[in-house]
């Protein structure tokens, strides 16, 4: 039985551990910070052990988690008067500037950025997601878009 | 085709060392969650056993009475007797006046007896509509008046309150109740909770529950 649950895990692993990581990041622009966060959501995984109805679901749930995760982090350094540290390797000076401008917007339109620009929903389906109004984040897409052209453009 | 966003966001990965954390992750001991929902259960049970208990001892005290050891009773009927009597310029003992007249006492008694439970129920009745009268607030952004209510509520599935969050913005305005240790997730089960919320405050247009820890909406009732 237990090799069955780990290999049950390892294979959600697999699926997710990137996916997981990437939305911390954006979140939280901050390696270490992500890393914790990549654990807790899969800690909380195993605490849980939600029976999932497809893998839309499974990633709907571990999104969530993911995201209350990052929001109460950075609750807990608003508090503390902790600065947010970014953190993250930029290979060149164009996507640099970019990337820091992405990160000195909100943690919530990073997120709705992520969301949409890389794991492919839609506004609606964000809105479900974040318990916001989709005019809400289409307005928070459009601002990001206007500041972050470089890094919104499509590669040719 | 690709964003730069999306070329770049591919070049981040979970690190080796991360992975192998990951991997070796082990499920949470139920330490801290199991003693208290063993001590809800047990709670649980104790209050039915004690109230079967009680029911069956209200059920056999009018036997005890009529059998002529429940004295208690005989004098509660006799003090409702004694103004009547005190007229008339007689006063008798409970004992010696409940001798020839002691079956209408008793069926007195007995038919006190039978109210009493429905006296009780209307009392706590009525003590629960003031409660509400009580709760009640016209306006979501009362934060106070909010969260009265969000801990009056009686949920179900042993969740409980943790926290709320107000939608306060644009209409429809919305609460969100935040609720831990439970497991269920059975949406019948709030809407008792959801409406008594959305009777109780007056501009509240939708209202939600949701797991704190997981972030996951348990159940979900606009008005």
């Amino acid at each position: 039985m237990s090799g069955k649950k780990d290999s049950d895990f390892e294979a959600l692993l697999l699926r997710q551990e990137n996916r997981i990581y990437r939305t911390a990041l954006a979140m939280l622009g901050n390696v270490q910070d992500a890393e914790d966060q990549t654990q807790e959501t899969f800690l909380k995984y195993l605490e849980k052990r939600p029976v999932f109805q497809n893998t839309a679901h499974e990633t709907a749930w571990m999104l969530t988690v993911t995201r209350n995760g990052c929001i109460s982090r950075l609750r807990l350094k608003e508090r503390q008067n902790l600065p947010l540290e970014v953190d993250i390797p930029t290979p060149g000076p164009e996507e640099r500037e970019e990337i820091e401008e992405l990160f000195r917007l909100p943690a919530e339109d990073r997120e709705v950025i992520h969301l949409h620009y890389y794991e492919g929903y839609s506004t609606e389906e964000i809105a479900k997601l974040t318990g916001s109004k989709p005019a809400t984040v289409r307005s928070r897409l459009s601002r990001a878009r206007g500041k972050l052209r470089v890094l919104m453009e499509v590669d040719s | 085709m690709r964003t730069k966003y999306e070329d770049w966001m591919d070049r981040q990965h979970v690190s080796p060392s991360l992975h192998d954390k990951l991997m070796n992750l082990e499920q949470p001991t139920k330490g801290r969650g199991v003693p208290l929902r063993s001590l809800g259960a047990l709670a649980a049970v104790l209050a039915v056993v004690v109230g079967l208990w009680w029911f069956r001892l209200n059920r056999q005290f009018p036997d005890v009475r009529s059998a002529g050891a429940g004295a208690a009773l005989s004098e509660e009927a006799a003090v409702m007797e004694a103004p009547a009597q005190a007229e008339n310029g007689s006063v008798t003992t409970a004992g010696t006046a409940a001798a020839p007249e002691s079956s209408a006492y008793d069926e007195a008694a007995e038919d006190l007896e039978v109210e009493k439970p429905a006296q009780e129920a209307a009392v706590e009745e009525a003590a629960a509509e003031d409660d509400s009268e009580e709760l009640r607030i016209d306006y979501v952004g009362n934060a106070p008046g909010v969260v009265r209510i969000a801990l009056a509520l009686d949920y179900p599935d042993g969740w409980v309150y943790d926290h709320v969050e107000l939608q306060t913005d644009t209409p429809p305005y919305g609460l969100d109740i935040y609720l831990s240790g439970g497991t269920a997730q059975d949406e019948d089960a709030f809407t008792v909770c959801a409406e008594r919320c959305l009777s109780l405050i007056g501009n509240l247009g939708v209202v939600r529950f949701i797991d704190a820890e997981t972030g996951t909406v348990l159940a979900q009732q606009s008005k």
